[in-house]
């Protein structure tokens, strides 16, 4: 049995630490809602199938750029929440508060 | 004006799947920095649904489409509304006016299979004299062509492209001769649009060969139509090669008698621009070149194509023979060709094959040796081969450098037909008869690269020919000049085979100070050299080391007398004295 000295005791949770892992929490649940967004697949619904003209052809490239730019913004959010939850770990192994600030 | 085909039921699902992707994105919120882009991103988004696709989408449902007859109302039949017409008529879509203009970059399947629809129905003389609906058909050709994914559906929906081409092809033609002044578009507009649906054509043809329905268009169309359409359709060489002759073969028809040029200079200008294509279209054209060559407005467009479609870095020996040979008979068939040089020129990277010992050409040595003679019958004929000397030599060198696969006897047979040839009573200017004089030296050096054969062979039968040269005025002194010049260029190679042998031996230590040096030519003061160097020779292997008898006589016999011996020289000292 370890002697009453040599015993370790779990640190207090760090307060900065936990408001990071709760913004990870948020941004990564925003990042799933925009992978599940309808307008993702509006394309398919404004095809030649539907319309055929020059308006057809400038909502379907619309479409298409959007489709591209939210699920790149989906992606970034994800990697935002790693870099939140990596800088939690970080203060949580340092033992020490921080300002929380991360970009 | 553009028009907007629309199908309504789609329209409006459209509308609903759009304002429930809206509602999804007007719940997405967030205050964190980290997600700033991401909600800038998502606004834009929102806003191009809000402003744009829905508004737009509302308004198209909420008005009234044109009523019909769609099909005749003429706004809509024009080329440039070609999709919107096919829905319309086609599947009973909507039509009204797209409010947003053309983009005239942007090209759909849908829009290039509808396009060659349209482009079944209107006749093609709508548009041929219409600058502006020529320019727009144009850039769009140009675009499918451009593109495999478009030019794939365009080529499988179109049909007229004789009607098509023949329609740009024949203004073109009279615009050329100067005869109709009227016409609205220019040449080069015309045949921008030819090459365009050219282009089009040109994934289908390759791929499908000759049964491509571009390819077998062809033959609907006139020769000058269907030889403007071929040079856009990048065809491989083979392909082109054929194609192109059969076009020159072809009967003449209508737009070949207008003035210019015409159909065949067409077809020879492409051909040359792509030299690959060459022998498979002078392989095919070489049996009528009489018809090749007919009303062309450049006749040396022809000339040209022969000359550098047998040149030997593009055809071996045997395809050369099939297209000279025939190019020859052809050129000396033609009285106006009586001054030319074209025939010397053809000839002169081919010499070796016109050689009695030669064989790489199916015709007799007679009639070989009657065609050349007749490419340099006229003192600027000699005086153009000659002045290729370099090429002669190269050629020649190449020729004999084959090693074992070309017996000696090609090669003295060679000479003496060159020596023969050139060195004779024509060659009056000094100049000219000094570069004359060189090709025989030179080849007779050649010899050096047959030393190996050489030295192993046994006595061969020298086949010397003679080369009467007809319509000179002394032809006894002609005959007596050719023949010296053979004797000459076979004594030459005599020469510098003794001379190798003699570096050889030194090499080999077998020579001291007291070994004779080896004949020399004495061409100046003899009538025939050839006489004068064998008795040089005696003399010489008798001073060699182990005399007459010894080893390197021996050699030196084996290898001379099979160039130059007893009987060569009898027949020259008969034919040259009696």
């Amino acid at each position: 049995m370890p002697s009453v000295g040599a015993m370790s005791f779990p640190s207090p949770p760090n307060p900065t630490a936990e408001r990071l892992r709760h913004r990870a929490q948020l941004l990564r649940s925003l990042s799933r809602a925009v992978h599940q967004l309808d307008v993702l697949d509006l394309h398919r619904h404004a095809g030649t199938e539907v319309w055929v003209g020059p308006s057809q052809q400038h909502w379907d490239d619309t479409l298409r750029s959007d489709r591209t730019a939210l699920a790149r913004a989906g992606r970034e959010l994800h990697q935002a929440a790693r870099r939140l939850e990596r800088h939690a770990d970080d203060l949580d192994l340092a033992g020490r508060p921080s300002t929380g600030r991360v970009a | 004006m553009t028009f907007l085909a629309y199908d309504p039921e789609r329209l409006t699902m459209l509308e609903r799947r759009a304002r429930l992707a809206l509602a999804q994105l007007d719940h997405l919120r967030s205050d964190d920095p980290a997600a700033d882009d991401a909600m800038r991103t998502i606004r834009g988004v929102r806003l191009h649904l809000v402003e744009g696709l829905l508004p737009l989408v509302q308004r198209i449902l909420r008005n009234d489409p044109l009523r019909a007859p769609i099909a005749e109302r003429d706004d809509l039949s024009a080329v440039q509304n070609s999709l919107a017409r096919f829905m319309a008529v086609e599947r009973g879509w909507a039509v009204m006016v797209d409010p947003r203009p053309d983009d005239p970059q942007h090209v759909t399947v849908e829009e290039a299979r509808a396009l060659a629809r349209r482009l079944n129905e209107i006749p093609p003389t709508e548009l041929a004299d219409d600058p502006e609906r020529l320019a727009w058909l144009t850039g769009e050709l140009d675009r499918i062509g451009r593109d495999p994914t478009l030019a794939a559906p365009f080529a499988a929906e179109f049909d007229d492209w004789a009607p098509w081409v023949t329609a740009l092809a024949e203004p073109r033609a009279r615009r050329m001769a100067g005869i109709d002044t009227r016409l609205h578009v220019s040449i080069d507009q015309l045949d921008a649009t030819i090459a365009a649906f050219a282009r089009t054509a040109h994934h289908t043809v390759t791929a499908g060969r000759g049964q491509s329905p571009a390819l077998v268009a062809m033959n609907a169309m006139p020769r000058y139509a269907a030889a403007l359409f071929v040079r856009d359709l990048g065809l491989p060489p083979d392909l082109l090669g054929d194609v192109a002759a059969r076009l020159v073969t072809r009967p003449r028809d209508d737009l070949d008698e207008l003035p210019g040029p015409n159909t065949n200079d067409i077809v020879l200008q492409h051909v040359l621009a792509r030299p690959s294509a060459l022998p498979h279209f002078l392989l095919r054209t070489a049996p009528h070149l009489a018809q090749a060559a007919h009303d062309l407005a450049d006749p040396s467009l022809l000339e040209t194509a022969l000359l550098r479609g047998t040149d030997p870095e593009l055809v071996d020996a045997r395809t050369a023979g099939r297209i000279v040979v025939p190019a020859l008979q052809w050129y000396f068939d033609d009285p106006e060709h009586a001054t030319g040089t074209f025939a010397a020129e053809l000839v002169v990277p081919w010499t070796p094959q016109f050689a009695a010992s030669n064989n790489d050409w199916d015709i007799g040595v007679a009639e070989r040796i009657e065609l050349i003679e007749r490419a340099l019958q006229t003192p600027d004929s000699l005086a153009a081969f000659i002045g290729q000397r370099d090429r002669l030599v190269a050629n020649a060198r190449r020729h004999f450098s084959t090693g074992s696969a070309r017996p000696v006897n090609e090669y003295t047979s060679y000479l003496a037909l060159i020596g023969g040839l050139i060195v004779n009573a024509r060659v009056r200017i000094v100049e000219m008869r000094k570069a004359a004089w060189n090709i025989v030296t030179d080849l007779g050096s050649l010899a050096v690269s047959l030393v190996p054969g050489v030295a192993v062979g046994a006595a061969l039968t020298l086949g010397v020919m003679y080369v009467a040269h007809r319509g000179e005025p002394d032809p006894e002194a002609v005959f007596k000049e050719q023949l010296r010049g053979s004797d000459l260029a076979i004594t030459m190679a005599a020469v510098n085979l003794a001379d190798m042998l003699q570096q050889k031996w030194v090499a080999e230590g077998k020579t001291t100070y007291a070994t004779p040096d080896p004949p020399e030519l004495r061409a100046d003061e003899v009538e025939l050299p050839s006489i004068y160097f064998i008795r040089d020779f005696v003399d010489w292997v008798e001073g060699l080391p182990g005399g007459d008898l010894g080893e390197m006589s021996r050699e030196a016999q084996a290898v001379i007398y099979s160039v130059l011996n007893g009987t060569v020289i009898g027949e020259h000292a008969v034919a040259y004295y009696t």
